[in-house]
């Protein structure tokens, strides 16, 4: 993929979102007030939630914030290729994009590549405040696995999110892909407490969320050194996800396009 | 090279039924050849422009570029064509005039050097406003100006111009009309198809016309030559007699 047509999607990407200083600040504001609050929910809950936390380290505020602050992936693989394609219909730039010799894995990574990178400097915010401010202890981390969870989680996401921007493409708005992930990651993703403490059949069908699997092995991998091995049935469960959220978000995509192009929708919004 | 649009249908779906926009459009445009595509509002200009632009797919029929359809290899198609819509807001309000175009140059492999060399080509051609303008403090016709930067800055040697000269000054239209008749047209070889509903405008850009009205071609041919077969030619009636409705309006040659 020529890294010449990704860098002007990304320059732009930036210069537009740099324009908008206020903003940036209070996104840096927003992690520094969600890691507070959290700091404080776990003084709360203190040492009474460590039977529940004994896989993940016992600490509540390690546990919840590496939930938040690697949630925010989950947000940006799911929403940023439908989010960029309905601010390309919403400006009118969206024809003038699809004249161009642009493949299609070419927009969609290139219209999300910003994104990406700023949930990375927010992940990166998020666990440098918790070090540096509240104490958050990462010194048994293993970096590896925990990188490779971390890509097969943007993988399995954006494949996901390729198909909520099929459902943007064809219904403009309404996207069951992002609210039926988001919702099932809430409940059962393990983001705000461990799936431990679900029911058996709540148990069980959080298997079938990628954010479970996500936030375990890299709670793992960070909180607990765990190695390749002990992430092993979360590393497969990921690639999983993501070998059929691709296609079928390329082929949800591919027929959207084709259909708007047939009924002349594809600029509306 | 040359391209021809070959029985092209093309309807959209609307609570009243399925909406016939084209009905069995051909024509044939050569390489050099400078042509204007009139018709009044709602007559499928538009339409017909996109569908030559792979924006849209034919329900039938099929268009072809140098004999290969345009719509089997996109990828081949917005390589050769350059397109200007009609809808002057399609930039990044937040972007200077030069990020704007920049961003399109890179989506169109030209090379740093290429593009910096084309930008400066068409300042000076199309009196683009300064560089570091925030494409939202422009008039509207420096947003028309930009459009045709954008649909010309990979050089193709197929120009497909929707409305261009909306929102510009005389000096500049003419300047225009020299352009496109002259530069790209005879000296550049290049297809231009031009949108236009302004007959004055398209008598000084072109003897060849293309009408529409009602979704069908209702005249192919050169207007110097319907002139000199009719003295008493007036181009408003001669226009409003192509467009009349279906029923008593005289067909396409």
């Amino acid at each position: 993929m020529p890294t010449r047509i990704l860098w002007a999607f990304f320059r732009r990407d930036f210069t537009i979102h740099t324009s908008y200083r206020l903003g940036f600040a209070i996104d840096l504001l927003g992690v520094f007030f969600s890691a507070a609050t959290f700091y404080f929910v776990a003084k709360m809950v203190g040492p009474s939630a460590m039977p529940l936390l004994k896989n993940y380290g016992g600490d509540y505020f390690a546990f919840v914030l590496i939930g938040i602050a690697f949630s925010t992936y989950q947000n940006v693989g799911l929403n940023s290729f439908a989010q960029s394609l309905r601010q390309e219909q919403f400006i009118n730039t969206l024809e003038p994009l699809l004249l161009t010799p642009v493949t299609l894995p070419q927009f969609l990574l290139g219209s999300s590549l910003w994104d990406f990178l700023y949930a990375t400097a927010q992940v990166g915010f998020y666990l440098a405040l918790g070090m540096v401010v509240f104490g958050l202890r990462l010194a048994e981390a293993n970096v590896g696995p925990a990188g490779a969870v971390l890509v097969l989680t943007l993988i399995a996401f954006m494949g996901l999110g390729v198909l909520a921007a099929a459902f943007i493409m064809r219904f403009k708005r309404g996207n069951p892909v992002t609210w039926l992930v988001v919702t099932a990651s809430e409940l059962l993703g393990g983001v705000y407490f461990p799936v431990e403490i679900l029911p058996g059949w709540l148990k069980s069908l959080s298997r079938f969320v990628p954010m479970t699997h996500a936030l375990t092995g890299l709670r793992k991998c960070l909180l607990m050194g765990a190695g390749w091995g002990e992430v092993l049935p979360q590393l497969t469960a990921l690639a999983l996800f993501a070998l059929a959220a691709w296609p079928l978000g390329l082929w949800g995509f591919s027929a959207a396009l084709k259909r708007a192009r047939a009924d002349g929708s594809l600029g509306h919004y | 090279m040359d391209l021809v649009v070959s029985h092209a249908f093309k309807q959209f779906p609307s609570s009243a039924g399925p909406k016939k926009i084209l009905k069995d459009i051909s024509f044939r445009v050569t390489a050099g050849e400078v042509v204007c595509l009139l018709g009044p509002n709602g007559s499928g200009k538009t339409t017909l422009l996109k569908t030559i632009a792979t924006l849209l797919s034919p329900d039938g029929g099929e268009v072809l570029l140098d004999g290969k359809s345009v719509h089997s290899d996109t990828l081949r198609t917005r390589r050769l064509l350059g397109f200007a819509s009609s809808e002057e807001h399609s930039f990044y309000g937040r972007l200077t005039v030069w990020g704007n175009l920049r961003f399109y140059a890179q989506l169109h492999a030209l090379s740093p050097a290429r593009w910096k060399a084309r930008y400066d080509e068409l300042k000076n051609v199309l009196d683009l406003p300064a560089p570091e303008t925030p494409f939202r403090q422009l008039s509207a016709g420096q947003k028309q100006k930009l459009l045709l930067a954008r649909a010309v800055l990979h050089d193709p040697p197929v120009l497909i111009l929707d409305e261009p000269s909306q929102h510009l000054d005389p000096a500049f239209l003419a300047r225009f009309r020299t352009l496109a008749t002259e530069e790209w047209g005879e000296r550049r070889k290049k297809i231009v198809l031009i949108s236009t509903h302004h007959l004055e405008d398209a008598l000084k850009i072109s003897d060849r016309w293309l009408v529409i009205s009602e979704g069908r071609l209702r005249f192919d041919g050169s207007v110097s030559a319907v002139k000199r077969a009719d003295p008493a030619f007036a181009v408003d009636s001669f226009f409003q007699k192509l467009t009349a409705p279906e029923e008593g309006g005289p067909r396409a040659d």
